[in-house]
């Protein structure tokens, strides 16, 4: 049974179409990339998936139940790193667990087990202003994780960082991915992210605002694959899949 | 360290001393009695003279200042946590509290000493409407402006209102809260005077009422200077605490700090 399925999702603002009759499903543990231009939806369609939005026709079900517009049955980890201020590292990676009624030693006990894998330590009592940015994406990792959902929705999670942040961060989370086995849906507009990361791979166009190419990626999630012959041949394909969608325009 | 004193103090105390200068040269020069527009000089040293009295009388104004205050926030918070979560009460009571804020104290102060009395009670109330409104408004704009995308995170986490209220929207508010309390503390204590003068025993404004029956103008200025100093020192007091606060909470200067 697929874990996530989307069934023609259809958004509007206005006049203005979002995306349009969007259908695409995810299997348990599976990780799926959605590729497209800035402005073609992709952050729109991960909120539909998180409950965040409403949409005007379709369906979003998660473990074959209908869960379109309603929050919290998927862990979200918006673009921003949204980290609050005014708490400390660990205030903020245990908030998942306070919220749900975890007792603040408890939450505070469970949290820390992953501080080592998520390379935070020693920054338990640290402010979030007070860590690089590469430390911050970290952090909100692991809140996304605390969230304890089977399912995670990451928008553009490395956005923000230099490249070579990005790169460590990159390996880094290629161990994540590995020993967390949690089904993901990631929202890029990075062809290499994708191929990296990503058993499918969907490419939202701006033009028409619908999937218009899928592709599946075997043997990759592991540094070697970027300097293999497949990863330039399917980093081509996308490419020009991309450019021909930007020129259709 | 005085290049910026030069820069931002200087202008406002020179154009001080030249309105004390002109002040000094038209009482001097006879043009105005001086009884009725005593010297700078004669008001300092009437305000040393009876320095002891109004430190008596503000023991009580300040204590109807602190009290409407106390009183002023809690009822702010309740009322704007109140808004915050019903918009049907936001909507009904908003606006109203905005054309209440046009109605000008000293027209209402009449009939709140008419219902309460002349104890501590009227100068209280009177407080508590001249400076509950601005902490209500500000506190019910903090929560609502908080940025859509955090609320959306909690959402996410399937936060209660009250875990939002206490997680996110009272911390974010806090800049907003100060705002509208640092208003506030400049209402309050002149708020306070001019209940007083309505009628009393006790408190700074009975006592600028006695030395203005009595023709006493140097100790009336005397009074109005004193009554402005611990207006400042309050206002100040209040801006201490929220410099405090907002470097507590990582939120001074911009929103977030990354």
């Amino acid at each position: 049974m697929n874990k996530v399925e989307i069934k023609n999702i259809t958004k509007s603002y206005g006049k203005r179409c979002v995306l349009n009759n969007i259908s695409l499903s995810v299997k348990a543990n599976e990780t799926i990339a959605i590729l497209g231009q800035s402005g073609c939806g992709k952050t729109t369609l991960l909120k539909l998936i998180a409950g965040l939005e409403k949409p005007n026709g379709g369906q979003v079900l998660v473990n074959g139940v209908d869960v379109t517009s309603t929050p919290g049955k998927v862990s979200y980890m918006p673009q921003d790193t949204l980290l609050f201020p005014y708490k400390t590292v660990l205030e903020n990676v245990t908030l998942p667990l306070i919220l749900s009624g975890k007792k603040k030693s408890e939450a505070e006990l469970h949290a820390k087990k992953y501080f080592e894998e998520f390379f935070i330590c020693e920054t338990e009592n640290k402010y979030p202003h007070e860590l690089s940015g590469g430390m911050r994406q970290r952090v909100a990792f692991l809140r996304t994780y605390m969230q304890d959902n089977e399912i995670l929705v990451l928008d553009e999670p490395f956005i923000a960082l230099d490249s070579i942040t990005k790169t460590s961060l990159h390996e880094w989370y290629l161990n994540v991915i590995t020993s967390f086995k949690k089904t993901t849906l990631l929202v890029t507009h990075d062809v290499e992210e994708a191929l990296l990361f990503a058993n499918t791979i969907y490419i939202l166009s701006l033009k028409s605002h619908q999937i218009v190419k899928v592709l599946t990626v075997c043997n990759n999630q592991n540094l070697n694959f970027l300097y293999s012959d497949q990863f330039f041949k399917l980093k081509k394909e996308l490419s020009t899949a991309l450019s021909l969608d930007l020129k259709s325009c | 360290m005085i290049k910026k004193f030069v820069q931002l103090k200087l202008p406002a105390m020179t154009f001080v001393f030249i309105l004390i200068f002109i002040w000094g040269a038209i009482s001097e020069s006879g043009a105005i009695p001086q009884f009725i527009l005593p010297s700078p000089g004669a008001i300092f040293t009437a305000l040393i003279n009876i320095l002891p009295v109004l430190l008596q009388h503000s023991v009580t104004t300040l204590s109807e200042t602190a009290l409407g205050l106390i009183f002023s926030v809690t009822l702010a918070i309740i009322l704007a946590i109140l808004m915050d979560r019903f918009v049907t009460i936001k909507r009904a009571i908003y606006p109203v509290l905005v054309v209440t804020q046009t109605v000008p104290t000293i027209a209402i102060a009449p009939f709140i000493v008419l219902l309460f009395g002349y104890d501590m009670l009227p100068k209280i109330i009177l407080v508590v409407i001249c400076c509950f409104f601005p902490i209500a408004i500000s506190l019910c704009d903090g929560f609502s402006n908080v940025e859509v995308e955090y609320l959306n995170l909690m959402h996410c986490m399937n936060a209660t209102y009250a875990q939002t209220l206490v997680h996110l929207k009272i911390p974010f508010a806090v800049p907003s809260f100060f705002s509208g309390l640092k208003v506030s503390a400049t209402y309050a204590f002149i708020s306070a005077v001019v209940a007083e003068w309505l009628g009393g025993t006790r408190g700074l404004g009975v006592y600028m009422t006695r030395v203005k029956a009595a023709y006493a103008f140097d100790q009336l200025f005397a009074s109005i200077f004193f009554v402005s100093t611990v207006s400042l020192v309050f206002v100040k007091v209040i801006e201490f605490a929220q410099r405090k606060m907002l470097n507590r909470l990582h939120l001074a200067g911009e929103r977030s700090p990354y």
